[in-house]
């Protein structure tokens, strides 16, 4: 059953995952910006999982949403070790 | 403990471990200050949120569900506006450094115009001086609140060309590079100060553009060139002069034939001239006549026998 709170996460979600690729540019000035979209592309894969598995395929799709959250995490704290020995510009 | 769980832990864990990173080893310089405070929400409502996922999991209560439903929403919203701050913080750091180069270009050239030995006007488009620096006062006579409330081609400039002729409005810079959009140099004219002194000007003038590639303005440089052209008139004058007193003086030199016997030069002309015409001829030498004792004694033995030898 598909809950309005993961309709309303799935929704800020895309807008935010627009307004990323509208100011894709600007946000390049982000240390490590690619490694920091993965991260992000893992937890909002794992929000659409969410809300499908609401439809179909839900111990798949749960398992995938899952996998989605521990890869994002797994990779944000990649980005927080990267840039913590980061050397690059300060901006 | 099953694959969900699992993966829920290591979630759990991965949060866990961004957050120490961030509080023990990230720089804070290297994001904005506030851009990196939401970044620490951020990382402490994933680990919150990893660790409500795994409850809920584990346990199954609806406290955690709910727990979970309410921090993937912030979690999701705190990445917008992570991105958003951090975009406006970077546009305003790049806009204070443009406005700091700025300061340093506007002090760089108000430091030149303060310093240059030359005077140094801006014209706008519609001919009106709108800026003169220091020295163009001493340039131009007037005091730089006289000078900006003239125009370019002012009758109270009395310009005329450098012989005192008339000088055509169109030959003027200010003309020249509003017809022809490129920067104009040397153009030399004369005009007349208040106090009545004649000044002789060159100008150079190069146009500023505006976005639209239209003509904005026009920077001049103006320099007083009256004593330097009356040096160089003089020094051309005194060149001239020293040029006509060369060609007086006359010299000889190379090689002369001359005559054994009798010492007559053979001329250019192949005649031959006795040695005192030729000298007189190509010097400035002229000759008296007369005879040594040894000639006068061969020639006039009879009278010079008395003489001491």
């Amino acid at each position: 059953m598909v809950q309005e709170s993961e309709i309303l996460t799935l929704l800020l979600s895309i807008g935010v995952w627009a307004f990323i690729h509208t100011n894709r540019r600007a946000l390049h000035a982000l240390p490590l910006f690619r490694l920091l979209m993965l991260a992000y592309s893992a937890f909002f894969f794992a929000w659409v999982l969410t809300v499908l598995e609401g439809f179909l395929w839900p111990g798949l799709l749960n398992a995938l949403e899952h996998i989605g959250y521990a890869t994002g995490s797994m990779l944000v704290a990649l980005w927080c070790w990267r840039v913590s020995i980061w050397k690059g510009d300060p901006t | 403990m099953n694959l969900i769980s699992l993966l829920d832990l290591v979630a759990l864990l991965a949060a866990l471990i961004a957050l120490g990173v961030f509080v023990l080893r990230f720089r804070m310089a290297k994001l904005p200050g506030d851009a990196s405070l939401l970044l620490l929400v951020i990382l402490s409502l994933l680990l919150f949120y990893n660790l409500s996922n795994m409850l809920e999991w584990l346990r199954g209560a609806d406290v955690f569900d709910l727990v979970s439903d309410v921090a993937s929403i912030l979690l999701s919203m705190l990445w917008g506006i992570f991105m958003y701050t951090f975009i406006r913080r970077h546009a305003e750091a790049d806009l204070q450094a443009s406005q700091q180069a700025l300061r340093r270009e506007r002090d760089i050239v108000t430091r030149i115009m303060e310093t240059s030995p030359v005077g140094i006007t801006v014209v706008n488009r519609m001919g009106e001086i709108t800026f003169a620096n220091a020295q163009a006062e001493q340039v131009l006579g007037l005091t730089v609140d006289d000078i900006v409330r003239r125009t370019y081609n002012a009758p109270q400039w009395k310009i005329t060309a450098i012989d005192g002729g008339p000088f055509p409005d169109e030959r003027l810079p200010f003309a020249m590079v509003m017809s022809t959009a490129q920067s104009h140099y040397d153009v030399r004219h004369a005009i007349e100060w208040p106090d009545g002194r004649r000044v002789i000007l060159s100008i150079n003038a190069a146009p500023l553009f505006d976005e639209m590639g239209t003509i904005s303005a026009i920077v001049t440089t103006v320099e007083d060139i009256t004593e330097h052209l009356h040096t160089q008139q003089e020094r051309e004058a005194l060149i001239q002069n020293l040029e006509g007193a060369l060609a007086q003086v006359k010299t000889l030199s190379g090689l002369l034939p001359i005559c054994a016997n009798c010492k007559k030069i053979r001329d250019d002309r192949g005649q031959w001239r006795p040695l005192d015409v030729y000298v007189r001829d190509h010097s400035d030498a002229e000759f008296s006549h007369g005879l040594c004792p040894e000639c006068a004694r061969r020639l006039y033995p009879d009278y010079m026998d008395d003489l001491p030898k």
